[in-house]
């Protein structure tokens, strides 16, 4: 909750992680090389007092992300992504399995994001169902340039991954999250190209999908995609995070955004532990475009768009009746902490 | 910000010649030169004419296809320079950074170094970010003559040779036409402009539309060409041993 004039604004975290990358659990060099040029975002956008050193941002554990996120974050409801990564890490980077360890002491504070990887066909079909039937699975979270075997990524429009989305229709899902950033690896052709995601939202209109980190490198063929798709959302991770040191971008992206998605499409994601909600958030409340981008597009953050790409929008696709849940979260054993300080 | 080059080079190789040279060799999915972008770190060569270049790119996973070309133009910009035998372009602590020098230095075609990656040419890719780079270059343009108080009108009726009478930033000028002539374009005085990818003028009604659409693609390339350098800057300072490595 961020309370500025009287008023609680409900938080969303529409993309966080809850991580190991350890030594222990490294399967290869890869799962150092990855940790590694993760701490270098994490470094290259965060204030100097937010960086932390490299040892816990390998394994920052569960009580720093309760406290990032919750107590000193302002963030009431997180969507936990899923990344499994077994190729780099043993026990996967932060896999589904164990990011519900954590939702299940905290259920009303987290969103549980699954994932399917169409390459494993048939059989993935029927782990699919399990892991819909045994975890509290709320959301998608889908990384289109993993490894497996000889592969370097798919595409959300494979055929097999259109068996996947029927089957996640079929069992409830909403909410979609597309990994399309900054590219870690196209061998030949682009794994983080956002065409795929044209196809998909095409084709399965039940379906919200939100394209993190809104397509950077490519947030211009995404913001092609997203006008003529109603269903395709700006996750905005990434680009949140040059509020501090690129203010100039960040208002350029978020004018963009604005003026080719509108402002009821676009959603806050801090990438947590690669960048605190905190200082994002207490930067973002009091953000104005400068002068230049005002009078260029026309526009401000008002009030009433900070309110929503804060939370209302994540809110609304989640199915979030924000006031009870405000009354709920109140009562958990969060609540009580964030009561009693 | 960026570290300065450490050059050794033999007496018969003009450092300002390579400079100039590798100044040529452009980042493609961001339009800018890997040297101000600062990849390159160190250039040696030996009295007989062999070069080696030493980058470092923003990441270990910076994508194999625009490091292979990244590193295949070095190799061609520096081997037409007289006395150079051959050369060799190191990525150092990079995912595929054999592959990229064995292929470049042996002349080898991408599908050639990477036959797991697919039919995919480099070309393609090359010509898609050459269009972003125009588009990109031309939005600029646009943003000066508006700042000169030309209206999209004023704009879409401008022909090359009336540059010359406006204030606009030559340089900014330059590197439109410059990209403009390299995609095979009619540059001559009496052209229009502002054309669009296919060579045509863009009509003053929907000069504004267009030009909306060029500061977008402008913006992703830029906005990217800022993280990647913040991300160099932190890779330098977070690994001074693999710095030394």
């Amino acid at each position: 909750m961020y309370s500025v004039n009287g008023e609680n604004i409900f938080v969303m975290d529409g993309h966080m992680h809850f991580w190991d990358a350890g030594p222990d659990n490294h399967r290869n060099d890869y799962g150092n090389a990855w940790i590694k040029c993760f701490y270098d975002y994490h470094s290259a956008l965060s204030p100097a007092e937010y960086v932390w050193d490299f040892d816990k941002y390998c394994n920052y554990g569960e009580e720093a992300l309760v406290n990032d996120m919750f107590i000193d974050g302002y963030v009431d409801v997180a969507v936990l992504n899923s990344t499994y990564l077994y190729e780099f890490f043993k026990t996967g980077f932060n896999t589904h399995q164990k990011n519900n360890v954590v939702k299940q002491k905290h259920p009303d504070r987290f969103i549980l994001c699954g994932s399917y990887d169409p390459r494993e066909e048939e059989a993935g079909l029927d782990r699919f169902r399990e892991m819909m039937a045994e975890y509290p699975i709320g959301g998608l979270k889908l990384y289109t340039a993993e490894w497996r075997g000889d592969s370097r990524g798919w595409k959300l429009n494979d055929p097999w991954s259109y068996r996947y989305l029927e089957l996640a229709q079929e069992l409830g899902i909403k909410n979609v999250h597309v990994h399309k950033g900054p590219t870690i690896y196209p061998l030949s052709r682009d794994a983080f190209d956002v065409n795929d995601v044209d196809y998909a939202a095409t084709d399965f209109p039940g379906l919200n999908f939100i394209v993190e980190h809104v397509g950077l490198p490519r947030l211009d063929d995404f913001c092609w995609i997203a006008t003529q798709e109603p269903n395709v959302y700006a996750g905005t991770s990434v680009a949140m995070a040059f509020i501090n040191s690129r203010p100039k971008y960040f208002a350029e992206i978020m004018a963009n955004l604005l003026f080719w998605l509108g402002e009821d499409r676009i959603l806050f994601g801090s990438d947590y532990a690669i960048w605190s909600p905190k200082w994002i958030i207490d930067r973002f409340m009091s953000f104005q475009f400068p002068d230049d981008v005002r009078e260029e597009f026309g526009m401000d953050l008002t009030p009433d768009i900070r309110r929503k790409i804060m939370g209302g929008n994540a809110a609304r696709l989640y199915g979030i009746d924000v006031e009870a849940r405000k009354a709920k979260l109140a009562d958990d054993a969060i609540g009580a902490r964030l009561a009693a300080d | 910000m960026t570290p300065p080059i450490d050059f050794t080079l033999p007496d018969f190789l003009d450092a300002n010649a390579v400079v100039a040279r590798l100044d040529r060799v452009l980042d493609p999915e961001l339009d800018e030169s890997v040297l101000s972008l600062g990849f390159v770190e160190s250039v040696f060569g030996d009295d007989e004419g062999r070069i080696t270049v030493s980058m470092k790119l923003p990441t270990f996973w910076c994508a194999a296809n625009f490091s292979y070309l990244m590193a295949s133009d070095t190799c061609r910009e520096l081997s037409s320079l007289e006395g150079v035998q051959s050369v060799t372009v190191k990525l150092g602590d990079h995912f595929v950074s054999s592959e990229v020098e064995e292929g470049t230095g042996h002349g080898k075609s991408f599908a050639q170094a990477f036959p797991e990656g697919g039919p995919d040419t480099l070309e393609d890719t090359r010509q898609i970010f050459l269009r972003k780079g125009y588009l990109t270059r031309q939005e600029r343009l646009l943003q000066a003559l508006k700042r000169a108080g030309l209206s999209f009108p004023q704009i879409s009726g401008l022909r090359i040779d009336d540059t010359g009478s406006l204030q606009v930033d030559a340089r900014t000028l330059d590197r439109y036409l410059e990209r403009r002539a390299e995609l095979g374009m009619d540059c001559s005085g009496s052209a229009n402009l502002i054309v669009d990818l296919r060579g045509l003028p863009v009509p003053a009604d929907d000069l504004e539309t267009y030009f909306v659409r060029a500061r977008t693609t402008r913006l992703a390339m830029e906005a990217s060409g800022s993280l990647c350098s913040a991300m160099l800057q932190s890779r330098n300072n977070n690994w001074t041993s693999a710095k030394q490595a």
